[in-house]
C-alpha cells in the first residue's frame, strides 16, 4: 500500500541543519499492525508526519498504491489524508468549541457527506466505541481516556485505509490506555492498517511488527516473530 | 445546518465576545466616519457642481433696493433712490450685450386664498365684507390699502357671492391662507428652461392683457386637486384669491426645484391698468435679471451693465450684483471642509484597519494548531481561508451595519451645518460598502499566512 524510498528529511535550523531522517525506506501492506519505538528525538514522529503527509520529505520518493505522491498539490495531499488516513494525537487535539459528535462529524464535511450521513456515521462510531452517553458533550467535559475515544472515532469516520496513531496511550492511565488499545486492534482486524508510535515495549509487542528508529535511521524492522524486513 | 469547521469560528467569536465587540467597534468606527465623510464629499462635490450650473448663478441681478444680506450695515431694506424706477423696457440693455442671453423680470408675489378657514375666520370675513361692500361701490380701478398691500379685485370677482363661489366645484380653492410665486417676464421661463406639462405658458398678449392668468409649479398644483382629479382637470378652471380670480393656463413640469411649489403670473407694467403710483410701488420690487450661458463673462457682463445703468440713471442709483461670486465663496468653504473630514476619516479608517489586521493576526496565531488539525483532517488551504475570512467578513459585516447607524445621523448633521440637501441614502452605502472592503483587504494579511504553512508545523504549537 505505501512505500518510502530512500526517504530524507532536513530540518533549516537558523545556523545549523539537523538531519531528522536519513534514506529511510518503509513498506507498509493493508492491514499491517505496526509499532515504531525509539527514544526521545529519533525521528519517529518526524516519520509519522511523512506517512500522514502532514510535512514533506527533503528527498526520496513517497509511493501511495503505486502512484508517486511526494509532490502532490495541496488540494490532492488534503484528499488523502480526508480518505486514506485517521490521525490520533498523544494530546487528542479535539475542537474543545465541538461536541463530541461534531468533532466526529467534522473529517467527513471535508468528504462533502451530507448532514445525516455525518450523523448516522458519527453516532454509529461513538456507540462503537462505547461513548453513546456523551455524545453532545464537549471535550473539556470529558475525562483523557473518553476524549481519546472521540479521537479515534473521528480517525475511523471516513473509513480509512490507515490509522497513524502518534502515542494515543502517553497521556493516559494503563487500564485506559488498554481500552484505547483494545479499540485500535478492533479496527485492525476489521482491515485497518494501524501504524502507532509508541514508548511502551509492552504495546510495541502487541503489535504484528516493529520498527526501531534511532538517530533517523532504522535500526531494527522486526517483522513477526523476529522476521528481519528492511 | 452550519457546518462543523464554521460552528467552531462561530463559538470561538462568541467566546471571545469582548475581543469581537472591540473587533466590530473598530470596523463600525473607521467605516462610519469614512460613510459619513465620504456622502458629505460626494454631495459637495454634486451639489457645488449643481449649484454653480443653476441659472442663479449664471445671472446678474438689477434692483434698486439694497438687500439686507448686502448691506453694510443691515437694518433694513431700503431704497436707493427716490427718482430710479425700474420697468421692463430697461431689459432692452440686454440686447446691446452680446454674451448676455436672457433678460427677465421676476419679482416675489403672493397670494391670499380664500377658503372655508378663511371665512370661519370673523376677522376675515368681516374684512372679506368689506371688500365687497366697497367694491360694490365703486369702479373696477379700486385699490384698497390695507396693511400696506394693495389688493386689486377683478370685475368677476365683484359679481359673485363667496359662500357660492366656496361651494361651486368649478372654482379652485387652496387650504392655504397664502401661497407664493413670482410675477416674470416671458424669457423667465426659456432662462430656466420650464415648459408645461399641461396648457401652455403664456402667449405674448397674456403679458398685455388685462385677465388674471396665473401659471402653476406641478407640486403646487396637486395641493389644488380633489382626490378624483388629474392635474390637466385645473387648465382653464378659475383659482379663488383675494386679488381676485386666476385663471390657470399652464401646469409646469417637474422641474425638482423650488419653482414646483411656485405660482406664476405674467408682469407687465406697460399695461393700461397701471398707474404711476402703481409702476413706483412695483419698481421696489422690481429685479431685472440678466442671464449668461458662460459664467466667466459673468464679470464683463456685470461692468458692462453698470455703465449701461449708470449712463442712464446716474451713479450709485442701481445695484447690480453678482450672486455667483458669494456661490464661488461658498463652494470653496464646502468642499475644502468636506476634504478636510474626508481625509481625517480615511486616516481614521487606515489606522482601524491596521489595528484590526492586528488583533486579527494575534487571533488567527492562537488558532495555528487549529489549522494543524483542520488540515490533518482534510481542509485544504482554500478552505481554511475561507474559513478565516468568513470571521472577518463576520466582523466586519456587524461592524458596518452598526457603522451605518453611526454614519447616516453624523452625515445629517453635517449635511445641514454645509446647508446642502440631505440626499445620500444610496452614496452612505456605497461610501460604506468600500470601507468595509478595505478593511477587509486588511484582514486577508494574518488570513494568508497559512498559505504555505505545513499540518505538522501547524500542530507543534501548544
Amino acid at each position: 500500500m505505501i512505500d518510502l524510498k530512500n526517504i530524507s528529511k532536513i530540518y533549516d535550523l537558523a545556523e545549523t541543519k539537523v538531519k531528522a531522517l536519513n534514506e529511510v525506506n518503509i513498506h507498509i501492506d493493508r492491514g499491517e499492525y505496526i509499532a515504531i519505538m525509539g527514544p526521545s528525538g529519533s525521528g519517529k514522529s518526524t516519520l509519522m508526519h511523512i506517512l500522514g503527509i502532514l510535512d514533506t520529505a527533503s528527498s526520496g520518493v513517497y509511493e501511495l498504491e503505486g502512484y508517486d505522491i511526494t509532490t502532490l498539490a495541496d488540494k490532492e495531499q488534503a484528499r488523502i489524508r480526508n480518505n486514506h488516513f485517521g490521525f490520533i494525537f498523544q494530546s487528542f487535539n479535539l475542537f474543545p468549541e465541538l461536541s463530541a459528535i461534531e468533532n466526529v462529524m467534522l473529517p467527513m464535511q471535508y468528504a462533502n457527506k451530507s448532514q445525516k450521513e455525518r450523523k448516522d456515521r458519527a453516532v454509529y462510531l461513538l456507540n462503537e466505541v462505547g461513548l453513546s452517553h456523551r455524545f453532545n458533550h464537549l471535550p473539556t467535559m470529558m475525562s483523557g481516556g473518553e476524549q481519546q475515544r472521540v479521537a479515534i472515532a473521528r480517525a475511523l469516520s471516513n473509513e480509512p485505509d490507515l490509522i497513524l496513531a502518534d502515542e494515543p496511550t502517553g497521556n493516559l492511565p494503563t487500564d485506559k490506555g488498554d481500552e484505547v488499545m483494545q479499540i485500535l486492534e478492533k479496527a485492525n482486524k476489521d482491515g485497518v492498517s494501524v501504524v502507532m508510535v509508541t514508548h511502551n515495549p509492552n504495546q510495541g509487542k502487541r503489535a504484528k511488527r516493529i520498527i526501531n528508529v534511532r538517530d533517523g535511521s532504522i535500526v531494527l524492522n522486526e517483522k513477526e516473530k523476529g522476521v528481519k524486513n528492511v | 445546518m452550519f457546518s462543523e469547521p464554521f460552528k467552531i469560528i462561530f463559538r470561538r467569536f462568541v467566546d471571545r465576545l469582548t475581543e469581537s465587540g472591540f473587533l466590530i467597534i473598530s470596523v463600525a468606527l473607521g467605516v462610519g466616519a469614512f460613510a459619513a465623510s465620504g456622502t458629505l464629499f460626494v454631495n459637495v462635490v454634486n451639489q457645488n457642481d449643481e449649484l454653480l450650473n443653476s441659472p442663479t448663478y449664471k445671472e446678474i441681478v438689477v434692483s434698486t433696493r439694497a438687500e439686507k444680506e448686502t448691506m453694510e450695515f443691515p437694518v433694513e431694506e431700503t431704497l436707493l433712490s427716490d427718482d430710479t424706477i425700474l420697468t421692463q423696457s430697461d431689459l432692452n440693455i440686454s440686447q446691446m450685450i452680446p454674451s448676455i442671453d436672457y433678460a427677465y423680470i421676476m419679482n416675489n408675489t403672493r397670494l391670499k386664498m380664500i377658503n372655508e378657514s378663511f371665512i370661519n375666520d370673523s376677522d376675515n370675513f368681516q374684512h372679506s365684507q368689506q371688500i365687497k361692500a366697497i367694491n360694490e361701490s365703486s369702479s373696477n380701478e379700486t385699490h384698497i390699502d390695507e396693511n400696506s398691500q394693495q389688493m386689486e379685485l377683478e370685475d368677476s370677482f365683484l359679481d359673485e357671492n363667496i359662500d357660492d363661489a366656496l361651494n361651486d366645484k368649478s372654482i379652485v380653492k387652496s387650504d392655504a391662507d397664502e401661497i407664493s410665486g413670482y410675477e416674470i417676464t416671458f424669457e423667465f421661463f426659456d432662462a430656466w428652461n420650464l415648459s408645461t406639462e399641461y396648457g401652455s405658458l403664456f402667449s405674448t398678449n397674456d403679458y398685455s392683457s388685462t385677465n388674471s392668468l396665473i401659471i402653476l409649479g406641478s407640486e403646487l398644483a396637486k395641493t389644488l386637486l380633489d382626490d378624483d382629479e388629474d392635474l390637466s382637470s385645473l387648465i382653464g378652471k378659475r383659482l379663488l384669491a383675494m386679488q381676485g380670480y386666476q385663471t390657470i393656463v399652464g401646469i409646469l413640469e417637474d422641474s425638482n426645484s423650488t419653482y414646483d411649489y411656485q405660482f406664476f403670473l405674467p408682469y407687465n407694467d406697460l399695461a393700461n391698468n397701471i398707474g404711476f403710483s402703481q409702476l413706483r410701488k412695483n419698481s421696489m420690487n422690481t429685479q431685472l435679471r440678466f442671464s449668461v450661458s458662460d459664467s466667466t463673462q459673468l464679470e464683463s457682463v456685470s461692468s458692462m451693465l453698470e455703465q449701461s445703468f449708470e449712463s442712464e440713471f446716474g451713479k450709485n442709483q442701481v445695484i447690480i450684483s453678482n450672486p455667483r461670486f458669494e456661490a464661488e465663496q461658498t463652494v470653496a468653504r464646502n468642499a475644502g471642509i468636506s476634504i478636510l473630514i474626508l481625509l481625517l476619516a480615511i486616516s481614521g479608517l487606515f489606522i482601524s484597519s491596521i489595528n484590526i489586521a492586528h488583533i486579527l493576526l494575534s487571533r488567527t496565531l492562537r488558532m495555528k494548531k487549529h489549522v494543524g488539525i483542520l488540515m490533518a483532517l482534510g481542509a485544504t488551504r482554500k478552505q481554511i481561508n475561507k474559513l478565516f475570512s468568513l470571521e472577518a467578513i463576520m466582523i466586519i459585516v456587524l461592524g458596518t451595519v452598526l457603522g451605518l447607524f453611526i454614519a447616516i445621523p453624523i452625515n445629517r448633521q453635517m449635511q445641514s451645518a454645509l446647508n446642502l440637501t440631505i440626499n445620500s441614502n444610496w452614496t452612505i452605502l456605497v461610501s460604506a460598502f468600500v470601507s468595509s472592503i478595505l478593511i477587509f483587504s486588511f484582514t486577508l494579511i494574518p488570513i494568508r499566512r497559512f498559505d504555505r504553512i505545513k499540518p505538522a508545523d501547524a500542530m507543534r504549537v501548544g
